[in-house]
């Protein structure tokens, strides 16, 4: 081989050691762009197992301490029932009207838990009756938004449940507990009313009632006084409420 | 003296031991019954009868016999003369309910509830050994209230509470025991409860009887009250009839009699 042909051969060789030399720098290059970078991304990537166990921490005190609450509620709700039925139980035994009274009052103090007891006494006898009403006025006076929802239901009850007399009673205890949403309920009671003279139509409308055939002409004019006296004490407030002063249901 | 009036009786009241009084809820009064009711509470003995317990003991037995006796008569009379429309009418005995003597427990709320729940009469007793009158003789004071009179006429209450003291034969406990006052006053309660619900029929019947009671009563010795609810009864028949010739849905046996001048209104 002659000096000019190993020249040429060497060039090449340099050549390509140039060429691999210029792919290896550009590899590099590329390489380098592709380098990891910090980011937000990084940033959450590398805290999301913190911010998890911190948050499922949160969380866990937060229901816990509801659900403690919840628990102590229950509790509180236990003790109360355990409270009613003791009066309840005095209430049925009592021997005279004051008594009576006195148990009713004591049992109003339990609010919206006296309710439906002192409801179903509405259909004693007469002791029982007053003394229930009694009480059912002062819990619409501590409680009336409970209150007034028990009445209204009792008024539309669909299951007829409840006789005429437990309807007047409650007509009456709406007027004192302040039960102005219900004045459209009131409103529609006394429209049902005001075509009874005539038999069939007293006997369709008695049907409400669970003793519908006690219902008769007799009770009827009564019964509408008492949803109209009702229902203008209720306008009253409704008017005072109006006017700005402070209301219950507003 | 065979009736007690008020004054007296008030004193009688001052001086009488013992007297019991608790006014105990009656359930059978509440519940879902259409029936009128004949409300009989308790004939309590005194708690010092000493002595005399065995025959107050028996005066009660003849009383709560014949007033039973009586109100079961009015009973099977209602039913026999088949009035329209047909109406129930039960005893309701409450035992252990012992109003006060004078009755001063049926206040105008307690007069509406015993109303709304058809009772046309309650009848109470307190048992008495006499140191008043006759001597050691037991006599019975019963009383009386009738819920619709005092519901519907608060100005007449006079008409609607009444006390009789039982025999009334001067002391006779041997004697017959008679209490027409009872049938009277419950007549009287279902005819101005069967006016204020257009049941004519009824309403006609009960103050027709009520006046024979009535009259009945005032010969075994009655008191100025009795004359009184007897002009009342008078007067509410005649407008019953009246009412009942108005009325357009009435199509029964008084739309055919004559009209007629009540005079006082009801």
């Amino acid at each position: 081989m002659d000096t000019d042909q190993h020249l040429a051969a060497l060039e090449q060789k340099v050549d390509t050691w140039l060429m691999l030399d210029a792919r290896l720098k550009a590899i590099e290059d590329s390489l380098k762009k592709m380098a990891p970078k910090s980011s937000v991304r990084d940033w959450i990537e590398t805290l999301s197992p913190f911010i998890i166990a911190i948050t499922v921490f949160a969380i866990g005190f937060v229901f816990k301490d509801s659900v403690v609450q919840a628990l102590e509620r229950e509790k509180l709700d236990l003790s109360y029932v355990g409270n009613v039925r003791d009066l309840i139980k005095n209430f049925d035994l009592a021997q005279d009207q004051s008594s009576a009274d006195s148990n009713a009052i004591a049992l109003a103090m339990y609010g919206k838990f006296s309710l439906v007891p002192l409801i179903e006494r509405l259909q004693g006898g007469d002791v029982a009756q007053l003394a229930a009403e009694r009480g059912l006025r002062i819990v619409g006076s501590i409680d009336p938004a409970a209150a007034c929802s028990a009445f209204t239901k009792i008024l539309l009850d669909p299951a007829r449940q409840y006789p005429w007399q437990t309807h007047n009673a409650v007509v009456r205890l709406m007027g004192a507990a302040d039960c102005v949403p219900a004045i459209p309920v009131l409103d529609a009671y006394l429209a049902d009313m005001g075509a009874l003279d005539d038999p069939a139509k007293l006997k369709k409308f008695a049907q409400r009632y669970s003793n519908s055939t006690a219902f008769d002409t007799e009770n009827v004019d009564l019964f509408k006084q008492e949803v109209r006296d009702a229902s203008s004490i209720l306008n009253v407030s409704r008017e005072r409420a109006d006017r700005g002063e402070k209301a219950w249901w507003k | 003296m065979v009736e007690v009036n008020r004054a007296a009786f008030a004193v009688m009241l001052l001086f009488a031991p013992g007297l019991a009084s608790a006014l105990s809820d009656c359930a059978a009064l509440g519940g879902a019954s259409d029936a009128y009711k004949v409300v009989m509470d308790e004939l309590a003995l005194p708690a010092d009868a000493g002595a005399a317990t065995g025959k107050l003991q028996d005066l009660k037995n003849r009383l709560a016999f014949t007033l039973s006796l009586q109100l079961q008569e009015f009973q099977s009379d209602v039913v026999s003369k088949k009035i329209t429309p047909s109406i129930d009418l039960g005893l309701v005995n409450c035992v252990n309910r012992m109003p006060s003597p004078g009755g001063l427990e049926f206040d105008a709320q307690r007069v509406r509830t015993l109303n709304n729940q058809r009772v046309v009469v309650e009848l109470w007793g307190n048992l008495l050994a006499s140191s008043v009158n006759d001597a050691g003789t037991p006599h019975a004071l019963i009383g009386y209230v009738i819920p619709p009179m005092l519901h519907y006429l608060p100005n007449q209450a006079t008409l609607g509470r009444f006390s009789v003291q039982y025999p009334k034969n001067g002391g006779d406990v041997g004697g017959t025991l008679r209490l027409p006052e009872a049938t009277a006053f419950a007549l009287v309660g279902l005819g101005l409860k069967a006016f204020k619900a257009n049941k004519y029929d009824l309403s006609t019947w009960a103050f027709g009887r009520s006046e024979a009671s009535i009259k009945q009563a005032q010969d075994f010795g009655g008191t100025a009250e009795l004359g009184t609810l007897l002009d009342y009864v008078k007067v509410a028949a005649c407008e019953v009839r009246e009412k009942a010739r108005g009325d357009a849905n009435y199509a029964g046996p008084i739309s055919l009699t004559p009209r007629e001048h009540c005079g006082a209104s009801t």
